[in-house]
Formats: C-alpha cells, sequence, structure tokens
C-alpha cells in the first residue's frame, strides 16, 4: 500500500533521513522504532507532505507522492495522528471533528464517520460542545485519532501515540490500535515503547541516524540481541 | 500674542492638524463656544472639511472671513456648489475694473471656460509683464541692463489691486494691496477696497440651511 | 460647554470609531491567521476609497450599495496577494515580510498618486449634507449609515467563522498550523482566503470611510497606525476587540479634542495605547495566550 524508495530528507544543509526504504502491506501494522533525533517525526512528515525538501520515491496506493502537499496527500487516504495530538485547542470537540470531514473524499461519509467515532469514543460525545484545550491529554488523544477517522484514512501514521499519558490510558491507546487495525485499517505506529509496539506489529524497522539499520518482523526485531540492548533495556 | 485695539472679543482658537480627515469636532468646539464670526486659516481641503461641518451642525456664522487659501479656489466653489457661497477671503487680488484684468478674465473663459482668474493667474502674467517691460526698457539681454530696468519698473497699467507695480530697495513691490472677496454664485466678487470693489458685502451671510 | 456638545461629539466618535474598527479587524484577522502584519492596509483602503470615489462619479452608484462588490473587489485582490506574493514569505523572517509589504504600501500610494494626483477627492452623495435632529442631538447622516453598516459586515463576518465549515477551517489554521496540515487542510488557499476577507473588511470600511472623509493618495500610512493602535488597544485577534477598540478611540479622539486642543487629540489615542500595553499587554478583549 506504502512504498518508500531511498527517501532522503533535508533540513537546509542538514540530511535527517539517508536513504531510507520501507514497506507497509495493506491491512498490516508496521512499527518504526528508534531514539530520539533518529528521524522517525522526520520520516513521519516527509510521507504526509509537511517536509518537501527530498528526494526518492513515496508511492502510495500506486502514486507518487513524493513532494505532494500535505492536503493531496491527506486526500489519498494517508491520515496522520502527530506527536503532541496538534488538536484545535479554541474549537469545539464538534468542530476538531468537522475539521477533520473537511477532506474532499470525507465530506459525503461525514456523518457515518461521527457516528462511528463518537460509538468509539462516547466521552467525546460528551463532550462535544467543550473546547478541546480544556480536554485531558488521554481525551485529546483520543480526539486527535476521532478527528484523523473522519477523514475516513486508509492508512494512518500514528507519531508517538501514548506520549505524555498515564499507563493505563497508553495502553488503551495501543488496544484501540489494534482494534483499528482489526477493522482493515493500515497502521504505521512510532512509539516509545518499544516492545508494545513491536508486539503490535506485523514488520518493524529500525532507524538510527537517519538510515534504516535493521528490519524484521516484530517478533524478530524483539528477539534481537541488538534491539533487546538498545530499546528495551535487557 | 500682541493685544490690539479691536472692538471684537475673541471668545477661542482652535487649533487642528491641516493633513486631518475629521474636523467634526473642531466645528463643534466652535460652534459651542456662540462665536458670531468665524476666522479661518486653512488651506483647500480642510476649508471644505470645515464648510461640510457647518452645513451637518447646523450652523451658519454671520460671516467666515478668511485668511489665506482654500475658500476661493475653484475646485472649493466647483466641489461644495451653493454650499460655497458666503465666506469672504482677504488675500491678494486682481482689480476687476482694470482693463488688464477684463482682457485676462475674457481670455481665460475663451481658453479655459468654467476657470476663475485668480491671483496666482494673476501674478505670473504680472511676472511675464514686469520681465517683458524691462526688457524692452533695458533693450538687449544682457543680464546687467536687464536687472537694472527691473528695478527701475513702474508699471501702472497692471491687473493686481492698488497703483501699480514699483519695487522699493528690498524688491519688494509695495504698491500691491490686499483685497476682500466673497463668494457668491460660484463666482467672486470683490468687496474691498473701494475702488476695486464690484458688489457690496453680503453679511450675515445665508443660512446653509435650504441650500441643498 | 453645554451637555449636547459632549453628547454630539461622543456620538459622531461613535460612528466613525465603528468604521475604523472595521478597518481595523481586516488587519487582526489577517494578523491572527497567517500571522503576517499587513504594513500595507492602509494603502488597501485607500484603494478601496478611490474605487468608490471613481464609481461613484462615473455611475453615480451610492457608496453604500458599492460596499459589497468594493469589498469583493479587494477580496480578489488580496486573495491574489497572498496566493502569489506573500505565501511564498510565510516561512520567511519577519523583515522581509515587512520590506515585502512596506514596498507594496509605497508601489500602491505611488501607482494612485500618478493615476490621481495629490489633490483630495470626495463623493458627494445625496444625503452627505444631511444629519438627523435627536433632541439636543444632531447625527450626521453618513456617520450613521456607515456606522451601521459596519455592524453589519462585522456580525457576518462572525457568524462566517462561528458558522460556517470554512469559517471554523480557518480558525482552525490560526489555532494551530501544523494541526491543520495534519487533518489535510489546503493551508495556504485557507491563508489566501483570510487575506481576502481581511481585505474585504478593508474595502468594505474605505467605501464607507468615503462617505465621511476625503481621500488622498497619502493617507494610507495614518490608517495604517490607527489600525495598530486599534487592533492592539482591543486585543489581538479578537474580532469584537478591534470593533471596541475603534470606537474605543474614535471616542477618546472625539472627547479630547473637545477638552483639549484638538490638534493633540491623536495623542490621546496613544496615550491610550500606551496605558493598555503597561496594564493589560494582550489588549482589552484580548485572550491570555494558551
Amino acid at each position: 500500500m506504502l512504498r518508500v524508495e531511498n527517501l532522503d530528507v533535508f533540513y537546509g544543509d542538514v540530511q535527517a533521513l539517508d536513504g531510507v526504504s520501507l514497506d507497509v502491506e495493506e491491512g498490516a501494522i508496521v512499527a518504526i522504532v528508534g531514539a530520539n533525533g533518529a528521524g522517525k517525526t522526520t520520516l513521519i512528515r516527509a510521507l504526509a507532505g509537511m517536509q518537501r525538501e527530498l528526494r526518492g520515491r513515496i508511492v502510495f496506493r500506486g502514486r507518487d507522492i513524493a513532494g505532494w502537499p500535505s492536503h493531496r496527500v491527506c486526500n489519498l487516504g494517508l491520515g496522520q495522528v502527530a506527536e503532541g495530538r496538534q488538536v484545535f485547542p479554541t474549537l469545539t470537540v464538534a468542530e476538531n471533528l468537522d475539521i477533520g470531514a473537511m477532506l474532499p473524499r470525507a465530506r459525503a461519509l461525514s456523518a457515518r464517520n461521527r457516528e462511528r467515532v463518537l460509538a468509539m469514543f462516547p466521552v467525546l460525545a460528551e463532550r462535544s460542545r467543550q473546547a478541546a484545550g480544556t480536554l485531558s491529554g488521554g481525551e485529546q488523544q483520543m480526539l486527535a485519532i476521532a478527528r484523523c477517522l473522519m477523514g475516513a484514512p486508509e492508512l494512518i501514521m500514528f507519531d508517538e501515540p501514548s506520549l505524555g499519558l498515564a499507563p493505563k490510558i497508553a495502553l488503551g491507546m495501543l488496544e484501540t490500535i489494534r482494534e483499528l487495525n482489526g477493522d482493515g485499517l493500515t497502521c504505521l505506529l512510532v512509539e516509545q515503547n518499544v516492545a508494545l509496539s513491536l508486539k503490535l506489529a506485523s514488520r518493524a524497522y529500525v532507524l538510527e541516524n537517519g538510515r534504516v539499520t535493521l528490519a524484521g518482523s516484530g517478533a524478530e526485531l524483539l528477539a534481537d540481541d541488538r534491539v533487546r540492548s538498545a530499546y528495551l533495556g535487557l | 500674542m500682541p493685544i490690539f485695539e479691536m472692538p471684537y472679543v475673541l471668545v477661542g482658537d482652535i487649533a487642528y492638524d491641516p493633513a486631518t480627515h475629521d474636523l467634526s469636532v473642531e466645528v463643534a468646539k466652535a460652534k459651542a463656544t456662540g462665536a458670531e464670526a468665524l476666522l479661518v486659516i486653512s488651506r483647500l481641503n480642510d476649508a471644505m472639511l470645515l464648510t461640510r461641518e457647518l452645513v451637518k451642525q447646523r450652523w451658519t456664522p454671520q460671516g467666515i472671513m478668511s485668511l489665506g487659501p482654500g475658500w476661493y479656489e475653484d475646485q472649493y466653489l466647483k466641489t461644495l456648489g451653493r454650499l460655497a457661497d458666503g465666506p469672504i477671503s482677504f488675500i491678494p487680488w486682481y482689480d476687476p475694473h482694470k482693463k488688464l484684468s477684463r482682457m485676462l478674465e475674457a481670455e481665460l473663459a475663451k481658453t479655459h471656460p468654467g476657470v476663475n482668474l485668480n491671483t496666482d493667474h494673476v501674478y505670473t502674467f504680472e511676472a511675464l509683464l514686469v520681465a517683458a517691460d524691462a526688457y524692452k526698457r533695458a533693450g538687449s539681454s544682457d543680464p546687467k541692463a536687464l536687472a537694472d530696468a527691473i528695478r527701475a519698473t513702474n508699471i501702472t497699467d497692471n491687473a493686481s489691486v492698488g497703483p501699480g507695480i514699483q519695487f522699493d530697495a528690498k524688491g519688494q513691490n509695495d504698491k500691491v494691496r490686499g483685497a476682500a472677496v466673497q463668494n457668491r454664485g460660484g463666482k467672486l466678487v470683490t468687496l474691498a477696497p473701494k475702488q476695486a470693489a464690484n458688489a457690496k458685502p453680503e453679511w450675515p451671510m445665508n443660512s446653509y440651511l435650504g441650500r441643498g | 460647554m453645554p451637555l449636547s456638545v459632549y453628547l454630539n461629539v461622543a456620538v459622531g466618535g461613535v460612528l466613525t470609531g465603528l468604521v475604523y474598527g472595521l478597518m481595523a479587524l481586516g488587519l487582526s484577522v489577517i494578523f491572527g491567521v497567517v500571522r503576517v502584519v499587513n504594513f500595507a492596509h492602509g494603502e488597501m483602503m485607500t484603494v478601496a476609497m478611490y474605487i468608490a470615489i471613481v464609481t461613484f462619479a462615473w455611475f453615480h452608484l451610492d457608496p453604500l450599495i458599492l460596499l459589497v462588490p468594493i469589498a469583493a473587489v479587494l477580496f480578489v485582490f488580496g486573495y491574489a496577494l497572498q496566493a502569489s506574493l506573500i505565501n511564498p514569505f510565510i516561512t520567511r523572517p519577519e523583515h522581509s515580510q515587512f520590506l515585502l509589504l512596506v514596498a507594496l504600501a509605497i508601489i500602491i500610494a505611488n501607482t494612485l498618486l500618478i493615476i490621481f494626483g495629490p489633490d483630495a477627492r470626495a463623493v458627494q452623495t445625496a444625503y452627505a449634507y444631511d444629519s438627523f435632529q435627536v433632541g439636543p442631538v444632531i447625527v450626521d447622516a453618513a456617520k450613521i449609515y456607515a456606522g451601521a453598516a459596519a455592524i453589519v459586515v462585522t456580525v457576518a463576518l462572525f457568524a462566517f467563522f462561528r458558522l460556517t465549515l470554512l469559517g471554523k477551517a480557518i480558525r482552525a489554521c490560526a489555532d494551530n498550523h501544523t494541526g491543520a496540515l495534519v487533518v489535510g487542510l489546503d493551508v495556504e488557499r485557507l491563508y489566501a482566503l483570510t487575506f481576502g476577507l481581511g481585505a474585504a473588511c478593508v474595502g468594505a470600511a474605505g467605501s464607507m470611510l468615503v462617505l465621511i472623509t476625503d481621500a488622498t493618495p497619502m493617507v494610507g500610512p495614518g490608517y495604517t497606525l490607527l489600525a495598530f493602535v486599534i487592533v492592539i488597544t482591543g486585543g489581538l485577534g479578537s474580532m469584537p476587540g478591534a470593533l471596541l477598540g475603534g470606537v474605543l478611540i474614535g471616542v477618546t479622539e472625539a472627547i479630547a479634542g473637545l477638552l483639549f486642543t484638538p490638534s493633540a487629540k491623536s495623542m490621546f489615542a496613544f496615550a491610550i495605547l500606551v496605558l493598555v500595553l503597561l496594564f493589560r499587554p494582550r489588549g482589552i478583549l484580548g485572550k491570555r495566550p494558551a
């Protein structure tokens, strides 16, 4: 569904990604693992069309989207739940969802999608008239996911969905991702909780200093000594 | 401020920014003083703004006396139409009875219909007159001869109000006299001095109300 | 001085202030969303004033009717400007944005100067000299129409931002730029739309302002400065704040002109600005930064 070939990304003179290649098959959960500054967020921003100084190919649903602006990327069905949740704090919960459904691909499905996400996160229905900025961290994360789902994506990239959340809520968040995947949604997951994300993932990549240094199934990487010592502290 | 022996009371003076776009407060303030007449020093834009505010605030003083430009200018007359009538300007002016003035008026009416003859035209004309007269008397374009001829200028057949053109030791034409002109029916009539006058002052001026 | 004089002057100040507020609203909307300070704001308003003057001279259309088409013209102008010139400058340092917009301001002012010359121009509507008398208060008719139109336009804009999806999307961009990119909003287009709307406010304000005052090609910087004072006083990014700021400045100038010398009235507007900056830096209705 998504294939990245030899992706180089630059911030001015600094090269942040160097020849990254990866594959996300339809229906899979693919995890990206790496230390802070390894280039995980840069990778997601590049795929989402938010970092457009790049070389290489990004093929999504058969089209090379490298260099496309983010609104076109989103409208092709490549959604994102960004690091830091990025809700619209002064807009109400309901308005945040409205904005999510503004993509041309999602407009007609807006009513149905809203029903679906509110069934999935009933707390958002309760707080629909409340400003998003007043929600708790966990609720904001739910809103960020719900807002993304309003755009009817086929693949969602999650960037640190459990960051800053209480452990119990963080677990619930990853459970949500598994459920969404069960419903047929393809997921690309960047997660600080390496052990959990590798357990969820059918395939995973290790990113170090802007390069993919290791790739394999989640189970393979979980068993890999280098991963165990560097990321799992074992 | 020097104190003059005048049979008038100055009830107030209001300074304003000449580049302003709104003089409503100034006019409201002037109206509130209960003044009978308005003495103004303005330029074209503020003259028009002041007039507009006088009309809107429904105040017609007995007279508006201007000590400078603005109130007699063609654009003022054209823009304000019937509302332009009434103000009296105390300025250098031409004597409408003089032969040259009549010729100038007739010529201007032919080449630029609708334009009122004013001091700018007349001074330009008289400058040429002085130069031509000096050249004729000097009989050459030698600078020194021309300069001497200009110093000896004594023209009596001119257009401006006063006995003529003659320069004193400082190079000033001390023969020129001030005049009072009033806007009447889109034209300018001369009220003073006596020998140049072609109309009696209209005082108090007609109310702005009902002039439309 | 009789009380009626104060009342007259205050009412005039409120009405003029509303029009100023509408102009400042344009600046506030643009800055609040696009985060670019429109240093050509006053010049854009001058353009609107001249369009009103010329169309009035040619077709004798009332500036209050012209308000809609002129706002539309300025909208297109603002949209095109943001889409073509300003969007590429969004990520550049502020001083380059400043230079770009100041250059634009100078170009506009001098183009107007070439076309129209330096003299003041005005429109002569049928009601240009009308006034209403309510008890002791005499109110300028043109100011009433202009003030009322300013309120209508502001309410319409407010409704657009609160009730329509597009308006919500623009607020979303202002709220969280990254968030807007993440959900796939076409931010550059929304920015252009916002700049267009800000310009439309200016257009509406300009077409009403010709009812109240004359235009010359060089009035722009004065209005830009006035818009800054109003927006900062009322609260940057707050729509009611811009209107309130406009009224406050309008009334302050009027009353100060009455009590002290009129030539010093701008001083009092700036005094208010200084007081607000000292005691409430985010402006009267400004929100605390999140």
